[in-house]
């Protein structure tokens, strides 16, 4: 048991943060929550430990959502600070357009319904169709629709902020 | 065979078809050209959506080993237990401590409640509980069994002072009091030795001369009595019996008394689990109650005593 948890937390660690990110858009908040759901799984040792996981994640960031308004000031400063120092090497040029396009691809994520981007989300953290969809409501039968309207939707919204960009850019 | 559906492309793509699905597909895709071009499209598409939430993602550091977080969990554990035992006993002291309060204001006249409402508080009016009592009336000297008063613990208990501690002297005790087969008192202690009168709970406010504190929505045992021996307030003690077979003691009485009595039972002024003693204290008079109270009546408590003060 104790090895089967250490291989899910090897695996699965990673994937837990970067849903995290996506929910809350602060590096530490996600760490810290994810720590705390790992350390849930510790106390609770469900049978299915990988949707669980899942489940109480999005849970915590739902909860997170709800102290939004109060934290949004803390939340922009933090936004405001880089995640990790950055290299003396690394050219501030290119932390600028990676800041830029990390920005379009967020806002495109957020043109997307709720049950989309969380759909999309936990696809992109590896969870299975069965997974997804008892974690989203959804039949295991309307993942591949919701998945297919939600990656067209992610990436055309993607094309028009570039296309936006470069209208703006030109004038 | 007709087209393959987007979805089920996505689907096939996600690897999230049966085996003979995806074998089916596989002949469909090596026959069709639109058909394989949708699938090329679609793998594209997956593709590009894969890459732009690749860039949400935060910087990657080394993660905390699950030992590390097994150790915070096992910590964490107790520290919460402490804290909700902490927190319940704040707040139980301190609703009975308000509950206290307004009835030293002075409310005689409050409209009775119904007798073991499903709430629970300090009955500090004329409420009047129709619990199972002993079959005496007033005036009645009737000892409490020793087996009961062992499972009696203090978990709110005050901590007695030098002076209260101190035996009062024999002089002190009026002649009208004698030894008895006293209820509580359970060692010879001159200062407190003297009558216990066990009276029905309907009858403890006559006995009395006001209602005992008690917490409501619990089955009252029994009261017991003790006049003032400064012909003051007496000394009061509602014994209520939990659903668990815990009783839980309300003593109510002149600080001095209160604190003998409870020093007279051998706790020190401690709990059954070593922690300090707590007490409510009005003037020369305290509060104090022994035994845990079951969170769902701590609740309804509070809900009752802050329900009053909005009233107020």
């Amino acid at each position: 048991m104790a090895d089967e948890l250490e291989e899910l937390y090897q695996s699965t660690y990673t994937a837990v943060v970067r849903y995290l990110y996506r929910k809350v858009w602060d590096a530490d908040r996600a760490e810290d929550l994810a720590q705390e759901v790992f350390m849930r799984l510790l106390a609770h040792r469900p049978e299915k430990p990988r949707a669980w996981i899942f489940a109480v994640a999005a849970n915590l960031a739902r909860d997170e959502a709800r102290f939004a308004i109060r934290r949004r000031r803390h939340l922009v400063l933090m936004q405001s600070e880089p995640d990790v120092l950055p290299s003396r090497a690394r050219d501030a040029e290119e932390q600028v357009e990676d800041d830029e396009r990390n920005e379009q691809v967020r806002n495109a994520l957020g043109t997307l319904s709720p049950r989309d981007q969380e759909v999309l989300l936990l696809w992109d953290a590896g969870l299975s169709y069965p997974e997804i969809a008892g974690q989203s409501g959804l039949a295991v039968g309307a993942i591949g629709t919701t998945l297919a309207r939600a990656r067209r939707r992610l990436v055309e919204a993607h094309e028009r902020q570039n296309y936006h960009e470069a209208d703006v850019a030109h004038s | 065979m007709s087209h393959i559906l987007e979805d089920e492309l996505h689907a096939y793509l996600d690897q999230a078809l049966s085996r003979s699905r995806c074998v089916t597909i596989e002949s469909h895709l090596a026959s069709c050209g639109f058909c394989s071009s949708q699938r090329d499209a679609i793998a594209a598409l997956r593709d590009q959506t894969t890459l732009l939430l690749g860039t949400l993602a935060p910087a990657r550091r080394i993660p905390v080993s699950l030992e590390e977080l097994n150790r915070r969990q096992l910590a964490r554990a107790p520290r919460r237990q402490r804290t909700r035992r902490a927190l319940w006993a704040a707040s139980l002291v301190g609703a009975l401590g308000l509950g206290y309060g307004i009835r030293s204001l002075g409310s005689a006249s409050r409209p009775p409640e119904a007798a073991l409402a499903p709430v629970a508080t300090v009955a500090t009016d004329q409420s009047v509980a129709d619990a199972p009592t002993r079959p005496s009336g007033p005036g009645v000297l009737v000892s409490m069994p020793a087996s009961r008063r062992a499972s009696v613990r203090p978990a709110v208990i005050a901590p007695p002072g030098p002076d209260e501690l101190a035996p009062a002297p024999d002089g002190s005790v009026p002649p009208s009091v004698e030894s008895s087969t006293s209820a509580l008192p359970t060692d010879a202690d001159p200062g407190l030795q003297g009558f216990w009168r066990t009276v029905p709970w309907d009858q403890a406010e006559d006995v009395a001369g006001k209602a005992p504190a008690r917490v409501d929505g619990v089955p009252v045992e029994e009261v017991q009595v003790q006049p003032s021996r400064a012909g003051g307030s007496p000394m009061m003690v509602v014994a209520q019996r939990l659903t668990s077979g815990e009783v839980i003691q309300t003593i109510e009485g002149p600080t001095a008394d209160v604190s003998q009595l409870l020093a007279r039972r051998g706790d020190g002024g401690l709990d059954s689990a070593g922690r300090p003693a707590e007490s409510m204290q009005r003037g020369d008079r305290m509060l104090v109650v022994t035994g845990e109270l079951p969170p769902d009546s701590l609740r309804a408590m509070v809900r009752r005593v802050n329900a009053a003060q909005r009233v107020k």
